[in-house]
């Protein structure tokens, strides 16, 4: 079942296209990766799909609704945290859940949603500090408060954007517990945005990869790892400075890098090894590596850092 | 709706600032009894020829620039700014409410403000003068409705006051904006309107019932050779001190509404107050549903 799709959405501010086209598709039980530099349009993008903005033209379909009217009615299912999390500042965190309650209309005794809700996120301790204002939080707090809020009406759809955004290792690390524990346990679909892709790497099993406004490429995890280039590392005693040793007994797909040889595929390397050998070097060390997710996107957006 | 109503509602029980405004609004209410009193002038015999009425609470009570209503104002927008500028107005976005919907809560929100405000400014007052003048049509109001009309006229002007500021609180989209425009509105406002309506009076030529020295108003009125001296003479001084919000309606201040030839006053004011009503909700509501939110 899809989930969220959207059609040639385009978003325009003044002169600055912020989206050009986005075609994203998001089925049922992704957790989608969402991976871009600052300013290539995820924050718009989830803005657009959670009603804070209008799209300039195209359209997008959530649980299958594409009719305005009946998209507002689909919001219900899903929940979200943009940008940093919509708290009540002068208020305490059950306060702010109250209020939440209040605006979904959950029927069941609050007191106890709550609790369960800040249980789940691992934030029952704000019980006890029943008084203390959301202001007053840290910002990993607040986030995870953000998230306490979002998943209180047990949503299908959970969108976040840069979750990570204060959070310690030991939080950000909790995080993708979380995440990955609603996603097993509950089906629940993400959309998650960060910029930490070796984070996003542990948990996402889609990618969508946005550049300028423009949707690169989406690919699952799985392809990812397919498309990653395997490579086996040599570490010689002295830099290599006559190639032709290589390239005569016909050997191409390599690359030398002062003392380290980085033969990729599946070649053997026993003729490496031999080659080496008779001219002399030593090999010091022998390394197994594969593109990462960051060098996979550096590489789609031509280089450029993030 | 009823879910964003008890939300809105639930959240201004948890804002100290209202409880700080809505209280600060009643002491003012109580200091206008106790200025009423000591301003009571006795006749021969220590006679009260002048007291306390419903008519003196209602020309106290609806004074664009004294502070409870400029106070009510500030609530309502800061109610509202502090909704967008905190970002909470995302989450009824995204809980699966229209943005009209949410505008229009927000109005009528802001409404409330004002009513419930002037309530708590009036009650004190209200209960006194109804003690002192019982029953309450002593006055030179004429009838109890004619007094509840006047009355229903002051709450119309204030809740289209704050109506319009709170419209400006949403499109402001931040707290300081909101408040500034606020201040702006309710205290530059009456002083704006009263420079238009000279503006059209001087133009027009209209006698205008304020003066009480008509002999010299006639004997001026024959020096007047341009627009600008009308306004520059005899309008200009109207700007010293706030302007009540009858001279604004453009009503005499012991009309009649029940006077056949005053009956006009009333259609015309209600048509006035549905059309910038229906253009302030309607319009607002469209340009929000348009809008992209912070």
């Amino acid at each position: 079942m899809t989930i969220l799709k959207t059609h040639d959405l385009k978003k325009t501010y003044r002169r600055t296209k912020a989206l050009d086209g986005v075609n994203l598709t998001i089925e049922k039980g992704d957790i989608y990766g969402f991976i871009g530099k600052n300013g290539a349009g995820k924050t718009t993008l989830i803005r657009l799909i959670t009603g804070v903005a209008e799209p300039t033209s195209g359209s997008f379909t959530l649980f299958g609704q594409r009719e305005p009217k009946a998209i507002i009615k689909a919001r219900s299912k899903m929940a979200a945290v943009v940008e940093s999390p919509a708290l009540h500042l002068n208020l305490s965190a059950y306060d702010n859940l109250k209020l939440q309650c209040i605006l979904l209309g959950i029927k069941e005794n609050h007191s106890q949603v709550i609790q369960r809700t800040l249980e789940k996120v691992d934030l029952a301790s704000l019980l006890i500090e029943k008084k203390k204002k959301a202001k007053n939080f840290s910002l990993g707090m607040r986030q995870r408060l953000g998230i306490a809020m979002a998943l209180i009406n047990n949503p299908e759809f959970l969108i976040l954007d840069e979750p990570n955004n204060g959070l310690d290792p030991e939080g950000i690390r909790d995080m993708r517990t979380l995440l990955l524990k609603l996603n097993q346990t509950e089906g629940l679909t993400i959309l998650v945005s960060s910029h930490i892709l070796s984070e996003l790497s542990k948990l996402a099993t889609r990618y969508g990869f946005i550049h300028q406004g423009r949707l690169l490429k989406e690919i699952t995890s799985a392809e990812l790892n397919r498309a990653s280039r395997q490579a086996t590392v040599l570490t010689l005693n002295l830099p290599i400075k006559d190639e032709t040793i290589f390239s005569k007994a016909g050997l191409q797909d390599y690359e030398i890098s002062g003392n380290q040889l980085k033969i990729y595929g599946s070649q053997s390397t026993n003729l490496y090894l031999s080659l080496l050998s008779n001219a002399g070097f030593e090999v010091m060390q022998i390394n197994k590596e594969a593109d990462d997710l960051e060098t996979f996107f550096m590489k789609m957006i031509g280089g450029q850092s993030l | 709706m009823r879910r964003l109503f008890a939300l809105e509602f639930a959240r201004l029980s948890k804002q100290t600032s209202a409880y700080v405004i809505f209280i600060l609004i009643f002491i003012l209410g109580a200091f206008n009894v106790f200025l009423a009193h000591v301003t009571v002038i006795h006749g021969e015999g220590g006679v009260a020829i002048r007291t306390f009425t419903a008519r003196s609470l209602l020309e106290s009570s609806f004074q664009l620039g004294q502070f409870q209503i400029l106070l009510i104002g500030v609530l309502s927008s800061l109610f509202i700014a502090t909704d967008i500028s905190q970002g909470t107005i995302r989450n009824k976005i995204i809980a699966g409410y229209a943005k009209a919907e949410i505008y229009i809560v927000q109005i009528m929100m802001s409404v409330f403000i004002a009513i419930f405000g002037l309530f708590l400014y009036q009650i004190l007052p209200f209960a006194f003068s109804w003690l002192i003048t019982f029953p309450i049509t002593q006055d030179d109001q004429g009838s109890l409705w004619n007094f509840l009309i006047l009355m229903g006229f002051g709450y119309t002007l204030v809740i289209l006051g704050v109506v319009l500021t709170s419209w400006i609180a949403l499109k402001a989209k931040n707290t300081a904006g909101a408040i500034i425009f606020t201040i702006l509105i309710f205290a530059l406002g009456p002083t704006l309107i009263t420079i238009i309506k000279s503006i059209v009076e001087g133009v027009l030529l209209i006698n205008i019932d304020q003066y009480e020295n008509l002999a010299l108003y006639e004997q001026t009125q024959k020096d007047i050779t341009s627009v600008f001296e009308w306004i520059y003479f005899y309008q200009i001084q109207r700007l010293n001190g706030p302007v009540s919000l009858f001279d604004l309606i453009f009503l005499d201040r012991g009309i009649n509404f029940f006077h056949p030839d005053n009956q006009s006053y009333i259609w015309k004011m209600m048509g006035t107050s549905m059309v910038s009503f229906a253009l302030l909700i309607g319009v607002g509501a469209r340009g929000f549903s348009k809008s992209d939110l912070r």
